[in-house]
């Protein structure tokens, strides 16, 4: 958490107190929204600085391959199929292993066992019922309550 | 009612057919004479290996019993016989062998004790029947058909007896045959991705040689630009490599008895994950207290955790190595 802003610590705690005095109150929610909103932009500030690197250092890449293939490609007699094959085959492997780099910055659908089954939405507050399914606490409280 | 009977009586002599293509239709005989796969245990050997002297599995014989033709008369005559005889031998050892068992503390496996387990019938569902099959296919080199029928010994060896030791030795198998799995494929993107890292350090080499040759001044920028980008790659293609670089396993994935990653995880009322072998041994031998609350706890108030169950399977899709068993 050190890498945090003063203002997302300061949430993050009053999210804890809200929860531990009323689970399912709106202000909870309030808070969560208000603290997810404060990551998102600092995500979203790294973020930039990060894709940007990212992409010149794979130009660049590309770039110095392409320029060593010419090279190599004009002191060839035969072979150029192979070598052409081959240059083509390294390329798409570096647009691989640079997906593979941006992987944890590019959204994506969050996993399931990491998601509400009633809300669809990534979990707060997980809770776990009798049947070993788990659910979002304020959710399954309401649901309950309607219920019985 | 008679096709349902003819498909399962197919799907018998599938299994029989199998294994008896993979083992030679026999099985080797340990611990005292009667068939068994307690022997590879202890051997260097990766699978069972068999020999053509002793009875066949019992998942097998009760194709054969069933009526499904596998040989001749003759052949059938002689496998009842030795299949009687060898039941007589079974009854006279099967107290020794209890008790060597006992004595010397194994939880091996055995086909007696097998067989003797009323919960795993021989039948399409039997427990044993995918197991022997998913090491036949194993050893012969089909490792996505025998991990399957492991995956599927396992679920029904779990449904059966959760905290049994052949659930245990079922994992164990699987895990090994997962291990070499990623083991083969992991070493080749290891080759690729290095080929690929050394491809493109001596390209942006030969590219920074030749601008620099070209250069007049800013020579100390260039020469300092270069090795920063030199160094942003490495990073790159250490990324590219994580997943296949053994770390620690999450503790989130781990059971705090064990520390081992979860294999069938339980949750109890106070929030804590355990494995559900492993916390029942607790209850029934320790007592019936939360171990790391000390809170009262009974086993029916021990929950599945699916949510952890998928995440456990989920890293281990993607970090093969944690299915390393020391």
């Amino acid at each position: 958490m050190s890498d945090d802003s003063p203002i997302v610590c300061d949430h993050n705690k009053a999210l804890d107190l809200g929860r531990g005095a009323n689970p399912k109150g709106y202000m909870v929610e309030e808070i969560w929204q208000e603290l997810a909103k404060a990551k998102y932009l600092e995500w979203e500030r790294s973020l930039s600085k990060r894709s940007w690197e990212l992409q010149s250092l794979k130009e660049a890449c590309e770039s110095a391959l392409k320029e060593k293939h010419f090279l190599d490609y004009s002191q060839m007699e035969g072979f150029v199929d192979d070598a052409t094959t081959s240059h083509s085959e390294q390329l798409e492997a570096l647009e691989r292993v640079f997906n593979t780099a941006a992987e944890a910055d590019t959204p994506t659908e969050v996993p399931d066992y990491l998601c509400c089954r009633i809300t669809l939405d990534i979990f707060h507050d997980p809770v776990i019922t009798p049947s070993g399914l788990t659910y979002e606490r304020a959710v399954i409280l309401e649901h309950l309550q309607k219920v019985t | 009612m008679a096709e349902w009977r003819r498909g399962i009586l197919e799907k018998r002599h599938q299994i029989a057919m199998a294994l008896r293509v993979a083992y030679g239709g026999v099985m080797a005989a340990s611990h005292g004479g009667h068939g068994g796969i307690a022997g590879w245990a202890d051997s260097s050997q990766p699978y069972p290996s068999f020999s053509s002297s002793a009875a066949r599995p019992a998942a097998v014989s009760s194709a054969t019993n069933d009526g499904v033709s596998v040989g001749n008369a003759h052949d059938n005559r002689r496998r009842r016989s030795l299949a009687r005889r060898q039941q007589t031998s079974r009854r006279r050892t099967r107290e020794t062998d209890e008790r060597r068992t006992r004595e010397t503390g194994e939880r091996r496996m055995t086909h007696a004790t097998v067989t003797r387990d009323r919960r795993m019938t021989h039948d399409d569902g039997s427990v044993l029947a995918h197991y022997m099959l998913g090491l036949a296919l194993l050893q012969r080199q089909e490792s996505a058909k025998g991990i399957k029928e492991l995956e599927k010994a396992l679920d029904l060896g779990r449904g059966a007896n959760p905290k049994g030791y052949m659930v245990e030795e079922i994992w164990q198998e699987l895990a090994k045959a997962k291990y070499l799995e990623w083991e083969r494929s992991s070493s080749k993107r290891s080759w690729e991705l290095q080929s690929l890292k050394e491809a493109c350090e001596s390209a942006l080499k030969e590219k920074h040689f030749l601008d620099y040759s070209q250069m007049e001044g800013f020579v100390d920028d260039a020469t300092t630009s270069h090795s920063e980008q030199l160094e942003a790659l490495e990073r790159v293609f250490n990324t590219a490599a994580e997943a296949d670089i053994p770390t620690e396993v999450p503790d989130y994935l781990c059971c705090r008895i064990t520390l081992d990653i979860f294999h069938d995880p339980v949750i109890t009322p106070s929030g804590l994950t355990y494995e559900r072998a492993v916390i029942l041994e607790h209850l029934q031998k320790v007592g019936k207290f939360d171990p790391i609350t000390r809170e009262p706890l009974d086993p029916s108030q021990l929950v599945p955790n699916l949510a952890i169950k998928e995440a456990v399977e989920a890293f281990l899709d993607k970090h093969g190595w944690a299915y390393k068993i020391d």
